[in-house]
């Protein structure tokens, strides 16, 4: 977008485009609550999900609602993570598995199951989960880097894994996850 | 849940100050173009006025560009006024204020894009063709396409509930005896979800009508065309149009534009003589294109009509049989036109690809339930009629039940539903074909287009469907009924399912798939034994 920057002269802040802004604003609570203090944090608010034995987080901010299962349509021809389409209230929602996503078989659906329903790249994407588990707070500057018996198939979708208390948190890279990728070829049928 | 003040908001007013900018720039561009076409026939003092309003508006937009900090629109639009000054002291020089004109849409669109809310960048855009429809600029809101659709989104949902509402109480009163459904409550609640019933039906058709813009709207648009391709093919044209009031779905104005903008430039380039012609043939020198829109109970009618030469049948179908299409004597004109690639016109000349055009369009227009009429007489003219559904949002539907699976098949390509009959199918080159109306057409079981299934079935319903000319026997197990459906698009990350259209909400709240017949025909490239 031309233009830009013109819009006002002050040459303050305001000029930095939304994640430096971001993280400028966090900077700035730390200075004032984080006195004294040796660690600084940065608190984010995450929601987590069981797969398979396993828990994964997406930001808070990225997941508008939780929905309970309440039927799936199959897409012919759709792109193998995909499970099919569901009514949320009037609209069509595409559903990503993230077992499927994960190359892990699926399973049928059952009462714990639940759809995400995500923001990503402007729109709404369901991601289906075996369950929701809880709200979580964690700290940015303590995020871990996947461990390196992670699958290389898998890595592309985790931005990183945090410690929480004795729980491994697997962090979903939300827009990796629900993008459709060449080789996402269709399933059969 | 979030933290702090949310960094999307100074964004989000950037992003509303330029789609406001964007639409009203818009909208001055067509009033531009509008106030200069037509301008040769004016008398001195209404065209000195009209020049006179065409640089006000562009200085608006001079001003309104330096604000938004877009330097280089500021500048054409700059130059653009100097051009309308000297058109306005020698009286020529209109092209370049035309292409001046077109240029800065150009740059316009590529200052904006991106800039549209988060959601649906091409409903917005949309949006922008909807405010630029004559007269809606004061006592009006704009609201974007996409939050109309959210609202027509709730609201099918709504009448999903006054359904389900409607099945309970039903079987609620079937357990009760005489006098217990007699009773004053029973009767009170009967009675509340007939009145909710009608004032659905009501808000429903008011939506509907919001969704509406006149077709008038593209109207200026067309004239331009046949200024342009006039001057280019050297001919003399005379556009009469009306019709302007009719109402159309958004959803379909932008089919609607493009079908009409070719229909027309293709009466100037292919159906109008030269006026050298004219003359011999004791016509008036200027060819005349009427352009006529009408709603009626269940569609939209436009006539696009000229006084040329008229489509000449054989020559057309010289030309198929050249491209190597095997059709027979007696074959209709519509079916002629909508082959791909043919054109009367050998030379690859301004206007080539013309050919494809035509059947590009005829293959758009039904994709949306519409169709595309041909009557010609020779030497006396050609009519083109264009015929869309009332709404892009409702198409009528045929249920087929697959495999306990529903789908819809969109009735407008349905030809026939025949119950299957064993005996009526032939296995011809290792294709499954079916005996119909004297012919054969191309088995398709749609359990295995769609579905795992390995063999067509044996038993069950042929739907013959028809696209661009080519027909289908789609098997399947079941008729479930006809329907009016909303027709919702499928996100990309379902990968547009080939020879889907859409998928739709039934009563019960389930999703269920459309059929696309053309794209079903595309998918399935049999040899083709049709008709």
């Amino acid at each position: 977008m031309s233009g830009r920057g013109k819009k006002d002269g002050k040459g303050s802040r305001q000029d930095l485009a939304g994640p430096e802004r971001v993280l400028l604003f966090a900077d700035s609570l730390q200075e004032t609550e984080g006195e004294g203090e040796e660690r600084r944090q940065e608190l984010e608010t995450w929601v987590s999900c069981r797969v398979d034995r396993e828990t994964f987080a997406l930001p808070v901010a990225q997941v508008q609602e939780i929905l309970r299962v309440t039927g799936l349509t199959r897409v012919p021809h759709a792109p193998y993570p995909v499970r099919g389409v569901t009514n949320m209230r009037g609209y069509v929602l595409p559903v990503v598995d993230l077992r499927l996503r994960l190359r892990l078989p699926p399973l049928e659906l059952g009462p714990r199951h639940r759809i995400m329903v995500v923001h990503s790249r402007g729109r709404l994407i369901g991601l289906l989960v075996d369950a929701v588990d809880q709200v979580v707070q964690i700290d940015r500057l303590s995020i871990e880097a996947p461990p390196e018996d992670v699958m290389t198939e898998q890595s592309y979708y985790i931005l990183g894994v945090y410690h929480l208390g004795e729980e491994l948190l697997i962090l979903l890279d939300a827009d990796r996850v629900l993008e459709v990728r060449e080789g996402d070829e269709a399933a059969s049928g | 849940m979030r933290q702090g003040p949310d960094p999307r908001v100074d964004e989000q007013v950037f992003q509303a100050l330029v789609e406001e900018f964007y639409l009203e720039s818009r909208e001055r561009l067509d009033r531009i173009q509008e106030v200069l076409l037509g301008l040769e026939e004016l008398a001195p003092e209404p065209r000195r006025e009209r020049l006179v309003e065409a640089r006000r508006e562009l200085h608006t937009l001079k001003g309104n560009s330096g604000m938004m900090g877009l330097g280089e629109l500021q500048e054409l639009a700059h130059r653009i006024e100097d051009q309308v000054v000297a058109a306005q002291e020698r009286g020529e020089g209109l092209r370049e204020v035309l292409a001046g004109v077109d240029r800065f849409r150009t740059l316009l669109e590529q200052a904006c894009r991106g800039a549209a809310p988060a959601g649906d960048a091409a409903a917005d855009a949309q949006a922008g063709d909807e405010a630029a429809a004559p007269g809606a600029v004061q006592e009006s809101v704009r609201v974007s396409f996409a939050s109309l659709d959210a609202l027509v989104d709730l609201l099918s949902e709504m009448v999903i509930f006054r359904n389900r509402l409607g099945e309970f109480l039903g079987q609620g009163l079937a357990g009760l005896d005489k006098a217990q459904r007699q009773s004053p409550v029973w009767r009170e609640v009967e009675s509340a979800h007939r009145t909710l019933g009608r004032v659905l039906a009501d808000i429903q058709g008011g939506v509907t009508r919001l969704r509406m813009v006149p077709l008038g709207s593209l109207f200026a648009q067309l004239k331009r065309i046949v200024y342009d391709e006039g001057e280019a093919e050297g001919r003399q044209v005379q556009l009469v149009t009306s019709g302007g009031d009719t109402p159309l779905d958004r959803g379909l104005l932008e089919v609607a534009s493009e079908a009409m903008g070719h229909l027309v430039r293709n009466a100037v380039v292919h159906g109008l003589e030269s006026p050298a012609e004219r003359r011999r043939l004791g016509k008036p020198a200027a060819g005349r294109i009427t352009v006529t829109a009408a709603a009626r109970a269940e569609e939209v009618v436009i006539d696009i009509s000229d006084d040329g030469r008229g489509v000449d049948r054989q020559e057309l179908l010289a030309a198929a049989r050249l491209r190597g299409f095997e059709l027979p004597q007696d074959v209709d004109l519509q079916a002629l036109l909508s082959l791909p690639g043919v054109s009367t016109r050998e030379r690859a000349d301004r206007s080539a690809g013309r050919g494809m055009g035509m059947s590009a369009v005829m293959a758009s227009v039904r994709r949306l339930g519409g169709k595309v009429e041909v009557v010609s007489a020779p030497g006396r003219g050609t009519r083109l009629r264009l015929r869309l559904p009332l709404t892009a949002a409702i198409v009528r539907a045929l249920l087929v039940g697959v495999d306990d699976e529903l789908f819809a098949v969109p009735l407008s390509a349905v030809e026939e539903t025949i119950r299957f009959a064993d005996e009526r199918r032939h296995s011809m080159n290792h294709a499954e074909v079916f005996e119909w109306r004297g012919g054969l057409v191309p088995l398709l079981d749609l359990g295995m287009v769609f579905g795992e299934r390995q063999a067509p079935r044996r038993q069950g319903y042929a739907v013959v469907v028809e696209a661009e000319g080519k027909y289908r026997a789609l098997l399947v197990d079941e008729i479930a009924g006809i329907r009016d459906v909303v027709v919702k698009p499928l996100d990309e990350v379902t990968g547009r399912g080939a020879g889907l259209a859409g998928a739709t909400i039934l009563g019960d709240g389930r999703v269920i798939l459309i059929v696309d017949p053309i794209g079903l025909i595309l998918l399935s490239p049999l040899t083709e034994q049709t008709v």
